[in-house]
């Protein structure tokens, strides 16, 4: 989005000329009558639009958010989309996938994202013999008390770092779905319920790797977005090697935000403005994917939920009080992309693919 | 450089298959080269948008077009003519889309394709042609469409369903352009055709030269009676008389045609409309006699009808006859001595026979009938005879015996001529079939006919037909009757025995018929009975101009109040009509800078700022307004921010910001 700093500024200029040629001078003090104080009205509006979120941008949970950014970016280098779409998925109180080839960073965001929230983790390695008692806990029997006693597992934590979660068995896996969308457990017959916040932080290999089990559809629609590290550039690649140790850095890394924070942050996404045109617009992108032929299975009800939340923080992170159909844009592919499957797509084909062919199919309403 | 975008795969796709479409028509009467340079250039198109290639450079395109020149002259002898024009302009255009480089370039091949399309209807007029000609129109739209159209490519759907609704609101205009423009006589397409006409009949006649004829079932024309159609054997379609006898046959004599038809009618008039496939000839038919002279043609002193020009399209006349008549009876024999002349060195046995029988039987009546007598009880009808030698007639007479009409007509009026009674051949169409839909009488090549006239004294001319006497069958019935079941057409009559096929038939012809009197015989003729049924006798093209241009007004301007109500019915609120314009407005300054139609306002306003700073500047507080009106909480105040956004757009529209 780039320039918002001169916007508001802007605006005051060139409503300054469009006043000047059509006669009326631009009065600082306001106007007293007629069509130049309905104008100053509209224009005080337009410049609010802007103006609020230059406010924001000073008020502390909105500053500690860009420190955040400029943190996580120091480590994780040259993934700056990344790094602000997994702070979106996070406000957007959503349970985030990264996925690509190992050693590109996967779990070192993860662990920054969690650090820098200033949340308690729990990190459970994935593997193929993992038992979801493993992750969810087990009954002991004590025997001064001659009870069972319920050793709480991992998942019993603000943020689960799930690594290389499509190396377990789907059993394990499915483990992990109810805590994901119930922010609940249940062992032993007895639900219990998990600390808020609570998110998963899930990493994974691409699918074709050997010794895999694929994500279900059911459990890829729970998490918010999916996204994609990749290479680094040449530039931040040199810098990194150069570099000190990133886990030193992490393990270094002190929380920028408190919890309460976060949460006020989370509470304020809810409240960023969606107007009715562009509800309309989530919902011809909604519409457009289950009727078109181009795509095998078309965005639930939750997709397009999901996509309105994603795009709220996203405009928040924009230090904007209003979300545009730019937003929307500027989320789908992580979005949209593990949940919609391109038809005759080869197995080569981009997450990004099928989002951006909804996009380019749908006009702005 | 040069902006390609226009030129995606998707619309030279659609352009390739239209012209292909629009082509194919005239592959039938193209060289084969051609047809195979077409193929192959559109392949060529196709290939470089495919794989994004360069175009051919302009040397490769000079030789390719010199090449075509020089071909076509060698294949046409000529480089002026309606054929060598159409494989022009075909090879030409096809050349054309390997130099299309800009979106001009596509508009031009495409409105040469619709020019293309309408020189199909210089082969065909008929139903199937105007209706394959209207999908080459629509494909040709569509195709426009996609040419036109800023941003993703539109779907197959959204070519065809907008293109066909085009066509539709071209109807109103395309009815009065045919009522009301000013005709030439005949229609504009008719140009001399170039071998194209065909008919059974010539203008002379000798042994086996009708028999090719009898084959055919081609049409020859139709006929609508006023009142009941005549009895079959009255059904005597008059066309080229032969009156010189030379070598082994017969030809027309050379006179100069006459203003006026007189003969004494002894029974009323029948009035009846003949509507004339195109046979490339002057002949005119009539029943035998006609009484009256169709516009625009003559009539010769034998009662044949000469139109001025051949007919080389379909030609509608009103006519009328007297089946009983006499004609020339009060002349002396001496003013029709041309009549009893022949070749007396050929055929001496018949010529022998005609004048003994002249002396066995004085009386002209008693010798017909003893001739008539004598075809009956010895001669046979078939459409095969065998071949005859140096005499021809000697032969039939009196070895074979075996023969067609033209064999009887001939042998009788040589046999007459010989006994010195004047005797012409007349040829023409006997009978013809009535489609029980239409009550119209149609005639076919297979109807060709050839009989005699014979001048008696206070009688004047008679028909004669000795084919009559051989066969009665054939003119009370037609060739198939005469013929039996071996016949022409009995293998379909066979396999219908229900008679659904020849009840299509009938409906087919019935439709075709009408098409032809109501469109492609819509002649000047027409025209102007069509005003003169409006009372406006006697228009001028100079009043038929203001007609067409009234015509036009009224249904432009009806087609147009159409479109604008459904337009306003379906119109968008004031916000989004406003930004379309306002969006619109900037498209035209550039069509870079269109904007897409899934780009958002900000990105749209932030790539303005990048690549036209000048109109950003502009635009931007247009654009903030919109964001404000359409996607900020405006609580109570969404009217203002509405209303302020649609007085900036609108100024915008009217160009008060542009310089």
């Amino acid at each position: 989005m780039g320039d918002e700093g001169g916007v508001a500024d802007r605006i005051l200029r060139s409503h300054q000329t469009i006043l000047s040629k059509n006669g009326h001078r631009f009065n600082a003090a306001g106007p007293t009558t007629g069509t130049t104080a309905k104008l100053h009205k509209i224009l005080a509006m337009s410049v609010m639009l802007f103006e609020k979120s230059a406010a924001q941008k000073t008020s502390s949970p909105a500053r500690s958010i860009d420190a955040v950014m400029t943190h996580a970016g120091q480590i994780i280098l040259g993934k700056e989309l990344q790094i602000r779409l997994s702070i979106a998925c996070i406000l957007a109180k959503g349970h985030l996938l990264i996925e690509d080839v190992p050693g590109v960073g996967k779990t070192t965001l993860s662990h920054v994202l969690a650090s820098l929230f200033g949340l308690k983790y729990q990190r459970i390695q994935f593997t193929s013999d993992l038992l979801p008692a493993d992750i969810v806990g087990v009954s002991i029997f004590d025997r001064e008390s001659s009870t069972f006693r319920f050793h709480a597992g991992p998942i019993f934590s603000q943020v689960i770092l799930a690594d290389e979660i499509n190396r377990a068995s789907p059993k394990a896996q499915s483990a992990l779905l109810e805590a994901m969308e119930e922010h609940q457990v249940t062992a032993d017959g007895k639900t219990m319920p998990l600390p808020e916040p609570f998110f998963v932080i899930a990493t994974q290999n691409p699918s074709h790797q050997i010794g895999t089990f694929p994500l279900p559809e059911s459990q890829l629609d729970r998490f918010l977005m999916r996204i994609k590290l990749g290479y680094p550039d040449q530039e931040a690649e040199r810098a990194l090697l150069k570099g000190e140790d990133r886990r030193e850095m992490v393990a270094r890394m002190k929380p920028m935000m408190s919890v309460a924070e976060l949460q006020a942050l989370q509470q304020e996404v809810s409240r960023v403005h969606v107007s009715d045109a562009l509800v309309d617009y989530v919902q011809q992108l909604v519409t457009y994917s289950r009727d078109s032929a181009r795509f095998e299975m078309g965005l639930s009800p939750r997709a397009g939920l999901s996509l309105l939340r994603s795009a709220q923080a996203w405009a928040l992170l924009s230090h904007r009080h209003v979300v545009l159909p730019e937003d929307v844009q500027a989320v789908a592919p992580s979005v949209v992309g593990h949940r919609l499957r391109a038809v005759a797509a080869g197995t080569g084909a981009r997450i990004t693919d099928a989002a951006d062919a909804l996009i380019k199919a749908v006009a702005i309403p | 450089m040069i902006n390609q975008s226009a030129l995606t795969l998707g619309n030279v796709t659609w352009l390739t298959a239209a012209m292909a479409f629009v082509i194919a028509p005239h592959t039938s009467h193209l060289a084969w080269w051609v047809s195979a340079v077409c193929v192959a250039a559109g392949g060529w198109r196709w290939w470089i948008a495919r794989h994004a290639l360069r175009t051919p450079p302009w040397w490769v395109m000079a030789l390719l077009a010199i090449a075509i020149t020089i071909g076509a002259f060698l294949e046409y002898r000529r480089l002026f003519g309606r054929e060598v024009g159409v494989m022009l302009l075909i090879a030409m255009l096809c050349l054309k889309m390997l130099e299309m480089r800009m979106k001009r370039d596509a508009m031009i091949v495409i409105f040469l394709g619709f020019f293309l399309a309408l020189t199909n209807f210089l082969y065909s007029q008929t139903i199937a042609m105007g209706a394959y000609m209207l999908i080459c129109v629509w494909l040709f739209i569509a195709t426009l469409i996609g040419f036109n159209r800023i941003g993703t490519e539109p779907s197959i759907r959204e070519r065809l369903v907008p293109s066909a609704w085009l066509l539709v609101q071209a109807i109103p205009m395309m009815i009065v352009f045919f009522f009301l423009f000013p005709r030439i006589n005949g229609p504009l397409w008719m140009t001399p055709s170039e071998g194209a006409a065909r008919t059974g009949l010539s203008e002379s006649m000798a042994p086996g030269d009708i028999s090719k004829l009898s084959q055919s079932d081609a049409l020859a024309f139709r006929v609508e009676f006023d009142g009941p159609v005549p009895n079959s054997n009255d059904l005597y379609w008059r066309g080229p008389v032969l009156g010189l006898q030379v070598g082994k046959g017969w030809r027309m004599y050379e006179s100069m045609p006459v203003d006026r038809i007189e003969y004494t009618p002894l029974s009323p008039a029948i009035n009846y409309r003949v509507t004339l496939q195109p046979h490339g000839k002057n002949w005119l038919f009539a029943l035998d006699v006609p009484n009256k002279i169709p516009p625009n043609s003559m009539v010769l002193p034998d009662y044949q009808l000469r139109s001025r020009e051949p007919v080389s399209a379909l030609r509608a006349y009103e006519m009328s006859s007297h089946l009983n008549y006499r004609i020339d009876a009060e002349r002396s024999q001496s003013e029709l001595a041309r009549y009893l002349q022949y070749n007396p060195r050929i055929n001496q046995r018949t010529i022998a026979f005609g004048k003994q029988m002249r002396e066995r039987f004085p009386d002209p009546q008693t010798l017909i009938e003893e001739l008539m007598r004598m075809y009956n009880r010895e001669f046979t009808y078939t459409l095969e005879p065998p071949p005859l030698g140096e005499n021809p007639m000697d032969e039939f007479l009196f070895d074979t015996k075996l023969g067609f009409c033209e064999h009887y007509a001939g042998s009788f009026a040589l046999i007459m001529r010989a006994a010195g009674i004047p005797t012409r051949v007349v040829t023409g169409y006997q009978g013809g079939e009535v489609n029980p839909i239409t009550r119209q009488l149609i005639v076919r090549q297979a109807e060709a006919h050839a009989w005699t006239e014979v001048w008696l004294p206070e009688q004047g001319w008679l028909r004669v037909d000795p084919t009559f006497a051989v066969s009665p069958l054939r003119i009370n019935r037609g060739v198939n009757a005469a013929l039996g079941p071996v016949g022409v057409f009995d293998t379909m009559a066979d396999a219908d025995k229900l008679g659904i096929l020849r009840q299509m038939a009938y409906t087919w012809d019935a439709i075709n018929s009408e098409w032809n009197r109501w469109v492609v015989g819509f002649n000047a003729d027409r025209q102007r009975g069509l005003f003169e049924g409006l009372g406006m006798p006697d228009v001028d093209w100079r009043t038929l101009s203001i007609w067409l241009v009234v015509g036009i007004a009224v249904a432009g301007g009806g087609v147009g109040l159409i479109v604008l109500a459904l337009a306003y019915r379906n119109r968008k609120p004031a916000v989004e009509a406003a930004f379309e314009a306002f969006c619109a407005r900037i498209a035209r300054q550039s069509a870079s800078l269109a904007r897409m139609p899934y780009e958002g306002p900000e990105s749209y306003r932030q790539r303005l700022r990048r690549e036209a700073p000048e109109l950003a500047d502009e635009a931007e507080p247009i654009l903030f307004a919109y964001i404000q009106a359409r996607y900020a909480n405006n609580c109570d105040q969404q009217r203002e921010a509405n209303r302020n956004f649609v007085r900036l757009a609108r100024r915008f529209r009217w160009g008060n910001f542009l310089p």
